[in-house]
């Protein structure tokens, strides 16, 4: 049987980003038979396993596909490199190595989900929010081993678009580039906020192409808004249909920030899990978005995010995780599945 | 009864507390954890921290 650490070796070393993640189903699949879970790819692309049998229904979700950029895997000290290692497949390993604990038990039904395309579109949640009903959740994400993630800020994304004819422009027109410049700053001088963090919202330009043709001036930006939790979408309609003007202006993937809370017996079990492994819990609050806002969004069960690794090391080219970390990610994984599994779920 | 460690109210808890459940303090508010049933304490909430990360 292979243990944790050598199954997260193997998911690094078969690189799949986002829509390419079929290898790692291909691997994925049989190493789960093996360890007793029943599995099936879904026909979004996921891969589903499930293990246990009883009316609780807990579900580890993590995702198969990582960001763009190949890492070589290697080991270095007590470190292992890898696209993937502590976003988010290191996550995925552990679940798969503490369900594999619920073999034999009658009480509590385990299901293992890797999703494709937690990176861009979010397919492989929006899918697994439409057919499954659980009664906790845990989203495979770095949170370190002894913290738990009871919240991600929510994400929208606006795209302007403005082409106008040169022949009706007068000579004190604004130029559809300038105009997409003042729409942005306006747009951040209105949601923005004073403070940094969590309970903020920021207006990011990520992209803006202007073409500047012989009849024609046109401009394409794009915006990432980062919503707190009383971001109010009402208003941004209503912005857009004042300062819009003549552009098209868009808003697209527009996911809710989530704050889950602390008083529920998921929590209760992983701050007990942590502890009895020896750490000292605490909550984190995320500034990104996550596949948990998504799930959130449709669920009004207990959820949260858990797993190894450092978030800072997200998506960069030094993305390592300390193997001692997944390890105990794992055990606290299984004390705190024993813990919902005496509960009994209720 | 155990007593909360910031203002010493008396924390009275439902029969149905688990252990490691969080609380608040009926008089001030803070966020407490139930960190034994026998016998019953009551310590300070793990704390909340904010992270990158998506």
């Amino acid at each position: 049987m292979m243990n944790t650490k050598r199954l997260l070796r193997k998911m690094l070393e078969i690189y799949s980003p986002s829509g390419k993640e079929e290898k790692l189903v291909d691997f994925l699949q049989p190493v789960m038979e093996g360890l007793g879970y029943h599995t099936k790819q879904d026909e979004t692309g996921n891969l589903i396993g499930r293990i246990g049998k009883g009316s609780t229904q807990v579900l580890l979700l993590g995702h198969l596909d990582t960001v763009e950029g190949e890492i070589p895997v290697r080991k270095s000290g007590g470190n292992i490199y890898g696209r993937g290692a502590v976003d988010a497949k290191s996550a995925l390993a552990a679940f798969i190595g503490a369900g594999s604990q619920f073999a034999n038990s009658s009480d509590v039904e385990v299901s293992v989900v890797g999703v494709v395309e937690e990176e861009t579109s979010s397919k492989g949640a929006y899918a697994v929010r439409e057919d499954m009903s659980p009664d906790y959740v845990v989203v495979g994400e770095p949170s370190s081993w002894d913290g738990i993630t009871l919240g991600y800020r929510g994400s929208i994304r606006l795209s302007y678009s403005q082409s106008v004819s040169k022949t009706h422009r007068g000579e004190k027109t604004p130029l559809p580039a300038e105009e997409a410049v003042s729409f942005f700053h306006q747009l951040r001088n209105t949601f923005d906020s004073t403070s940094s963090g969590y309970n903020s919202t920021d207006v990011r330009l990520t992209d803006i192409v202007t073409e500047n043709e012989p009849f024609r001036d046109t401009v394409d930006m794009t915006l990432d808004i980062r919503t707190s939790t009383d971001f109010n979408r009402e208003e941004l309609r209503e912005f857009i249909r004042n300062h819009g003007g003549q552009a098209s202006v868009e808003t697209t993937r527009h996911i809710p920030a989530v704050r889950s809370s602390k008083r529920s017996r998921l929590v209760s079990a992983f701050i007990g899990g942590i502890r009895e492994v020896g750490g000292k819990p605490s909550f984190k609050l995320k500034t990104g978005t996550a596949d948990m806002n998504i799930l959130a969004e449709t669920w009004e069960v207990p959820i949260i995010a858990y797993g190894p690794g450092d978030s800072s090391l997200d998506h960069t080219p030094d993305e390592h995780l300390e193997l001692e970390e997944l390890s105990r990610a794992r055990e606290v994984l299984v004390v705190a599945l024993n813990k919902l599994e005496e509960s009994g779920g209720s | 009864m155990p007593n909360c460690p910031e203002c010493a109210t008396e924390i009275d808890l439902p029969e149905d507390t688990i252990k490691n459940e969080i609380l608040d303090c009926p008089t001030c508010g803070l966020e407490l954890e139930v960190v034994s049933l026998d016998p019953v304490e009551v310590d300070l909430a793990p704390e909340e921290e904010e992270d990158w990360g998506e």
